[in-house]
């Protein structure tokens, strides 16, 4: 007879694997992003927005895979889209023209660096065959440090990435590797927790009969995610109408290593592949304005003054430079005192609010029009 | 590398503990004890590989101070010449990179200077070897250790499960473990025991730390001010983060140590169940306390010509003004350990004068004393000390939920308002229900170690134990540190 503690071990290992087979199937069939394919949601909420809804609720779920889906059913062609972060997702289409008749979109995604403007561009290419005439580039930081070019490897951009690559050097490109070895990387939602609560929310909302992970709404003051038809968001009122007060608490408790990327290590990198990458667009005819979004007075401080990174000047000096050379437009700063920015002006160290956009894309409007 | 990470748990360990018995049942001991350090080696450059010539050097120096403290040709005044460099040396290089730049930025913003900080990058684990280094030469000085090999000093001190945050370790506990023939078989027993404390520390760590972690920092560092109820709640929540997310870090340390055959000291001992200041650190921090004692308070004692109760607590209050000044060149860790001298001292002569409180007022003021001097071990400012003191005492608002407010009117006259019992903190109200909770848990409940004696071998603890471990696997997506890594 197996002895107690080697029987308890196995049981131990048995159990702890047959939970994992279990979380596995259950976000296997619930997939509330449609990552597997065994749910249409995200492709939904992506056709809503193409159709000119309003939709509200869509919480956790890839921003990655839902650019992909908004390019590749879009019918239209846009005029002029928006490649950002986090920082850029509150330019709207209102703020860029008063005029009606263009199409616009806005493609910012969270943590956005290279990688997924070229991404972006990539899939615009290979799945609509156009590149955008007029792109707006919203350009944090980090994307000339180290991390600037880390890859997500579980986005579904990837392939773009590596297609896109590949025409920027003149190579030959192949994406039925990258398809497969995207779709494996996929499999680690099977396992992760966010992706397990999110499912268990679907569940719940349609065991209450809301049939949807988000909801069309008609108009944008309500407390919840929205995101509008050009692509721009509204934050729920907590992130909206936050307390100043609180604002500049965060902002001075601040503490090196959490400056989202920005390292006191003052080389620029990633610079050949970002000139490849607008060249690119160039030759193909697009124009370019190049947003240089304004971080937190605080935060602004700490960097500059007091760690004395020069990162933040020396990429203001180098995109100067080069779009000087390149007749690229350039409007905003990481200086927030050069639009008169205060600390209300900023929901945290590194978002200013709607307001803080609107003013700098005021710019780009007046040279447009 | 975190014991709290995907690469940890489903790699390094794994493979560590297959291939480690694998060479043993072929008997290769040295082949073995070599595997051990290259992991342990492993395990701390994870980090940053640029420490990792400090980390042997400290130990070669170590060992050949070590080496010449023992040889019998060394004449006695040589040999505590001998001792007292070593000693200088350690203190030397962990002041170095623990105090240098703390103390520029001290000078820079008490003088309103700048100068310019030293691009050093504090070295993972360092105050904990340092510490485990010098008693070794202690008591090597002392006669108490033979010679030893190079190989099990290596083990000694690069031992991965106790390396980076402890328990701080004693040679006498742990050298004849890495050379007892009976651990040098897998054993069930222990592996089970192993992964029985492991799943606990794990979950402790991720799941309750962390959370308890939103809540604190939500009080602390975004709140602009807090109400009577929020200031408690964020004070408790930082206290129950810091014990379990230290504890859990022990509990995982004694469960992967238990997989190889070696047994670490316990750490902790449900110290908020303590009825006396006293009580609370023979239970918190329980090897750092015994390094303290017998490494500082001691010879301290020992330098008086005569002892008396007055120079005793002298002794105390120095040592506890060191063992602060140990976690940083911080004024808030100085104040915290300051209050504790001087709670130790009144608890001294409490026990002298034959003072007698009853056992549950014990509790309640050791609790609330531990938890208050936590806001100063936590606070990273004066602003951020005062707002929750202020709150905790009834210096801002009092507010009770609206659901109260037609049943309690009368209390508007007192000055206590009805709304939302987390509007400054920006939390979910359940908070208030999980502090409770574990506040019941740490106080009712027994600790992971008299757990796992306990419930080990009852029918169905694995599903219990598994199912911690898949939650907290589950819950591993994001990265947290652990609180005492910065020291």
């Amino acid at each position: 007879m197996m002895n107690f503690n080697k029987s308890w071990v196995l049981k131990y290992f048995l159990i702890v694997f047959s939970f994992y087979c279990f979380v596995i199937v259950f976000n296997y069939k619930i997939d509330s992003m449609g990552i597997f394919g065994k749910s249409n949601d995200l492709l939904n909420a992506a056709k809503d927005i193409i159709n000119g809804e309003t939709i509200a609720g869509l919480k956790n779920y890839d921003e990655r895979l839902f650019q992909e889906l908004i390019i590749a059913n879009n019918q239209k062609k846009n005029n002029i889209i928006v490649l950002g972060s986090s920082q850029s997702m509150l330019i709207r289409k209102k703020h860029i023209s008063n005029k009606e008749q263009f199409d616009f979109f806005n493609h910012s995604v969270s943590g956005a660096n290279l990688t997924d403007f070229i991404s972006i561009i990539g899939a615009y290419k290979k799945n609509r065959n156009y590149i955008p005439a007029n792109i707006i580039i919203s350009i944090d930081p980090w994307i000339f440090s180290k991390y600037g070019l880390q890859t997500n490897k579980l986005s579904s951009l990837n392939k773009y990435y590596k297609f896109m690559i590949n025409i920027l050097n003149n190579k030959r490109t192949n994406l039925i590797n990258d398809d497969k070895l995207g779709e494996f990387r996929k499999v680690f939602q099977l396992v992760n927790f966010d992706y397990t609560m999110s499912n268990i929310s679907h569940l719940k909302k349609k065991i209450n009969n809301k049939k949807n992970m988000f909801y069309k709404v008609n108009n944008t003051s309500i407390d919840d995610m929205i995101k509008e038809e050009d692509g721009s968001i509204h934050y729920p009122h907590k992130i909206r109408y936050v307390d100043p007060i609180i604002v500049k608490r965060k902002t001075k408790v601040f503490k090196i290593g959490s400056l989202e990327r920005i390292t006191s290590d003052d080389n620029l990198y990633n610079v050949v592949l970002f000139e490849k990458f607008i060249n690119y667009l160039l030759i193909n005819n697009t124009n370019i304005t190049i947003v240089l979004p304004p971080i937190h007075p605080n935060i602004y401080k700490i960097v500059t003054k007091e760690l004395n990174y020069n990162i933040l000047d020396n990429v203001t000096q180098y995109i100067y430079n080069f779009s000087r050379s390149n007749g690229i437009n350039v409007i905003g700063s990481y200086d927030p005192s050069l639009y008169g920015f205060k600390n209300a002006d900023f929901f945290d160290g590194m978002h200013g609010h709607e307001n803080v956009m609107k003013k700098i894309t005021n710019e780009y409007k007046n040279n447009g029009e | 590398m975190l014991f709290n990470s995907y690469e940890f748990i489903l790699l390094f360990l794994p493979i560590t503990i297959i291939s480690y018995f694998f060479i043993l049942k072929y008997k290769y001991v040295f082949l073995s004890k070599i595997l051990l350090i290259s992991v342990s080696l492993l395990f701390y450059s994870w980090w940053n590989i640029n420490h990792l010539p400090l980390l042997i050097g400290s130990i070669l120096m170590n060992y050949y101070i070590s080496y010449s403290l023992s040889s019998d040709n060394i004449w006695i005044l040589s040999k505590k010449w001998i001792l007292f460099s070593g000693i200088f040396l350690n203190i030397l290089v962990l002041s170095f990179f623990k105090y240098v730049n703390d103390s520029i930025s001290f000078i820079n913003v008490n003088f309103e200077i700048t100068i310019e900080l030293l691009e050093i990058v504090f070295p993972l684990a360092i105050s904990f070897f340092t510490l485990q280094q010098i008693a070794f030469l202690i008591d090597t000085y002392e006669g108490l250790i033979k010679k030893q090999k190079l190989i099990d000093y290596f083990i000694f001190v690069t031992f991965f499960p106790q390396l980076i945050i402890g328990p701080i370790v004693h040679h006498k506990e742990m050298m004849p473990q890495f050379n007892g023939i009976r651990n040098k078989v897998k054993n069930y027993k222990n592996i089970a025991m192993g992964l029985f404390i492991f799943s606990i520390g794990l979950f402790k760590k991720v799941v309750i730390a962390d959370t308890f972690s939103e809540w604190a920092t939500a009080g602390f560092d975004s709140s602009a001010t807090l109400s009577l109820f929020e200031a408690w709640a964020t004070s408790l929540s930082y206290t129950f983060q810091i014990y379990f997310d230290f504890s859990g870090y022990t509990d995982m340390a004694i469960g992967v140590a238990l997989l190889f055959n070696v047994r670490l000291p316990i750490n902790f001992n449900s110290p908020y169940k303590a009825v006396s200041v006293i009580d609370f650190w023979q239970r918190w921090h329980i090897t750092l306390t015994r390094f303290i004692t017998t490494y500082l308070y001691t010879p301290i004692v020992r330098s008086f010509k005569r002892i008396t109760f007055e120079k005793a607590m002298l002794a105390t209050f120095v040592a506890m003004f060191i063992a602060g000044f140990w976690h940083g060149a911080d004024l808030s860790f100085i104040m915290f350990y300051t209050m504790h001298a001087f709670a130790l001292v009144i608890n001294h002569y409490f026990r002298k004068f034959k003072i007698k409180l009853n056992k549950v007022l014990s509790w309640i003021i050791t609790f609330n004393f531990v938890n208050i001097s936590f806001i100063v071990f936590r606070a990273e400012n004066f602003e951020d000390l005062t707002k929750v003191i202020k709150g905790m005492f009834g210096f801002n608002d009092i507010i009770l939920p609206l659901y109260f407010e037609n049943s309690m009117v009368f209390l508007l006259s007192f000055g206590v308002k009805f709304g939302g019992v987390t509007s400054n903190m920006n939390v979910s109200s359940s908070m208030y229900g999980w502090i409770i909770a574990f506040l019941f848990v740490v106080v009712f409940f027994k600790n992971s170690l008299e757990w796992s004696t306990l419930h080990l071998r009852k029918n169905f603890s694995f599903v219990f134990i598994g199912f911690l471990m898949f939650f907290s696997l589950l819950k591993l997506s994001g990265y947290s540190e652990f609180i005492y890594f910065r020291f």
